[in-house]
């Protein structure tokens, strides 16, 4: 679609740029680019927190069930001899709803350690 | 684009992703006059240019895993400029409605004492006639002229930018060339005796 306009419209020139238009630029987009990281940081930071607390709430949901169970079957240690737990066997003596919250607990916390992970991929 | 220019560019983009934000500079250098005359072009208004342009470079730098390697630059770069200048154009008109103010920029201008500073470069009696030409078409057919015959774009690339079809692009180009040969064979020495 070449025609006589062609080479008149395209010898007319260029107007001048402004003065320090690209040290303007680069300024620009130096301040864009470490408001974007900011606003990044601190939306990652948000984002983490729900997951830290439902991991807290899953390590207190096993603590307590735990206790719990060992509270109901008597087995709690004595806290003042000084050879805890010697000769006990190692046993979670969990039944029904607090053996169900426990593992409640268990997922919190493992959905509350991994989460991190999720958000990077 | 040369081959030197296209060359500067991929360098440059490749810097860029790895984390050289400096590197854009050479790409701001290569190409600030053509694209601030892009935006003059469409916005008619020096101070609305130079921020269609600059937000132009910023936005093409923030969206830079967007651009294909593979392909040229600047139509990426003058399509992120057109549709700046575009909604700049729709935000002045908005804002002119609101105030009740004037539309056209080259009144304003003239109010403020500015020229257009294309216009001041231009000394040939002929070619300060068709830029004053130009810059009276209408906005669409101005746009597509001056993609078309400054920017070197293809139809197809115009019609990206302004978001039309190829069709409209090439009707929008005839219009403005039978209307400016037409006011250039008006004006001829020949024809005002």
């Amino acid at each position: 679609m070449n025609d006589d306009l062609t080479p008149v419209l395209a010898d007319l020139p260029e107007p001048p740029v402004p003065e320090g238009f690209a040290a303007t630029v680069m300024a620009r987009i130096a301040r864009e680019t470490e408001q974007e990281v900011a606003v990044g940081v601190a939306s990652a930071e948000r984002a983490a927190i729900p997951a830290y607390l439902w991991a807290l709430v899953g390590v207190a949901l096993v603590v307590g069930a735990g206790v719990y169970g060992w509270y109901d079957a008597g087995a709690l240690p004595d806290l003042t001899s000084a050879r805890i737990g010697l000769g006990r066997a190692v046993a979670l003596p969990l039944q029904g709803p607090a053996l169900m919250l426990c593992g409640v607990g268990l997922l919190l916390y493992l959905a509350g350690l991994l989460a991190p992970l999720g958000r990077r991929r | 684009m040369t081959d030197a220019g296209a060359e500067t560019v991929r360098t440059a983009v490749t810097a860029v992703r790895r984390g050289d934000r400096d590197a854009f500079a050479r790409i701001v250098t290569l190409y600030e006059r053509r694209l601030f005359g892009l935006a003059l072009m469409v916005t008619r208004d020096p101070a609305g240019a130079e921020e269609v342009a600059q937000d132009a470079f910023v936005r093409a730098y923030m969206h830079l895993n967007a651009y294909d390697i593979r392909r040229p630059f600047y139509p990426w770069l003058s399509t992120i400029a057109v549709r700046l200048a575009q909604n700049w154009l729709v935000r002045r008109v908005r804002q002119a409605t609101r105030e009740g103010a004037a539309l056209d920029p080259e009144a304003d201008a003239a109010a403020d004492g500015e020229e257009d500073p294309l216009a001041e470069m231009i000394t040939a009696e002929r070619d300060r006639r068709l830029w004053d030409l130009v810059t009276a078409l209408p906005s669409g057919e101005r746009t597509a002229t001056m993609l078309y015959y400054r920017q070197d774009m293809s139809v197809n690339d115009i019609a990206r930018a302004v978001g039309v079809s190829g069709g409209t692009v090439k009707t929008l180009l005839f219009r403005a060339r039978q209307k400016l040969r037409r006011a250039l064979g008006d004006r001829s020495p020949g024809k005002d005796s």
